[in-house]
């Protein structure tokens, strides 16, 4: 039989797991099956958590205790799998009795606290990732450099705008600026390369594939508004990316330039 | 370009690309080597039968399945790989080419570009999902 103080316990790790996938890029059915397979596991049988991608409400019943629920609004949302499979790792050592809930809640809270995304590899990855796509484009050895130079500058500049709310947005949107500009500029100095495989490969690593993917497995899947939220995501992002690139593209056309 | 130079060039764009969200070590020779293997699926498919959007369908579908076997047998939640192993197929020329024509004015192009790109990326997370729920439906009938 659980008693109140171990109800609390297991009402903040389910609180803390819930965050850190949601805030991290999961999808919300795997957050509500967390919380349901947690609960389950010490006989919390009567367990509603509805999660959508800003929030989630939880409500966990008890035998002879109060119910408790739990409100909480998620703003701050990026993509970082490893935390993700942190916390999936502690919920399954949870569930199968290896680690106890203070244990629990002790690593929980690292994950969270974890701010460290090492910069200079987060830049030359997002730099290397634009390259090989360029490459994989049928760019030449040229357009790999300066498509790598688009993905450092664009991962650089976001670490500027780093949590703040309109971030995802305006990275998307300055990406594509960015991405054209140097690549038009490279191409016109040097005389060489191939712009539009440049932006192309450059634009690959900025395109919302993970908000896609969750919008159509959260809609199949039944979870409706996370489906709808999610695909607008995808929708956004992918237009603020097109939006950045056409408006230097259409700069150049209105200077007398020509698009080859 | 050869088989090799695809498989390579989409190996180490999805490597980096994984590295770039942060994914798990563990996981990382695996996403991209399915990464890999899916683009030449997609490659053989589009050049042997001339057939884009089954390429693009199929190429998903096994890479989906590839994802969740890996998941399973690392145990790892399926979300690591499968959103690194598709980035390669997602139609970045595309939506560019779409954009180019739209400053151009040339909306006839635009649209002509533009429907199947839409079209090709909603057929990557349809594969995805009905991957998902073939693994689930097979679990579900084979512990009767």
């Amino acid at each position: 039989m659980l008693n109140e103080q171990e109800i609390n316990k297991i009402i903040k790790i389910v609180k803390l797991e819930a965050q850190i996938i949601l805030e991290n890029g999961g999808e919300t059915y795997r957050v509500e099956d967390t919380v349901m397979r947690i609960c389950r596991s010490f006989g919390l049988i009567d367990v509603e958590p509805v999660v959508i991608p800003t929030g989630m409400f939880i409500t966990i019943s008890h035998d002879n205790l109060a119910t408790h629920t739990i409100i909480k609004r998620v703003r701050r949302r990026t993509v970082n799998l490893s935390k993700i499979d942190a916390a999936n790792l502690i919920s399954r050592q949870l569930t199968t009795g290896r680690i106890s809930l203070d244990e629990a809640i002790i690593q929980l809270e690292q994950i969270i606290g974890d701010k460290s995304k090492p910069k200079i590899l987060t830049a030359t990855a997002s730099a290397l990732s634009a390259g090989f796509f360029t490459l994989l484009f049928n760019g030449s050895l040229f357009d790999f450099f300066i498509a790598a130079l688009c993905g450092a500058v664009i991962q650089l500049f976001s670490f500027l705008l780093q949590g703040e709310d309109m971030s995802n947005f305006i990275i998307s949107l300055t990406g594509g600026i960015f991405t054209a500009v140097i690549a038009i500029t490279a191409t016109q100095i040097f005389n060489m390369g191939n712009m539009d495989l440049i932006i192309s490969g450059a634009i690959m690593p900025l395109l919302p594939g993970l908000a896609m993917t969750n919008a159509i497995r959260d809609t199949i899947q039944g979870d409706l508004v996370s489906g709808v939220a999610r695909g607008t995501e995808a929708i956004i992002v992918a237009i603020a990316i097109a939006v950045g690139v056409g408006v230097v593209l259409k700069t150049l056309i209105l200077m007398g330039g020509g698009l080859n | 370009m050869t088989i090799f130079t695809n498989f390579f060039y989409s190996f180490m764009a999805s490597l980096f690309f994984a590295l770039l969200f942060n994914a798990p070590k563990r996981s990382l020779p695996v996403t991209a080597a399915i990464a890999g293997i899916g683009y030449v699926v997609f490659i053989l498919i589009t050049q042997n039968l001339g057939s884009k959007p089954l390429g693009f369908f199929l190429a998903t579908l096994i890479m989906g399945l590839l994802c969740e076997i890996a998941a399973r047998v690392l145990k790892m939640t399926t979300t690591t790989f499968v959103t690194i192993a598709v980035i390669p197929l997602v139609p970045g020329l595309g939506i560019y080419r779409t954009m180019q024509f739209i400053v151009q004015n040339n909306y006839e192009a635009a649209v002509q570009i533009g429907i199947p790109t839409l079209l090709a990326a909603g057929t990557i997370a349809l594969a995805i999902a009905i991957s998902t729920f073939a693994v689930k439906l097979f679990l579900h009938f084979w512990q009767q």
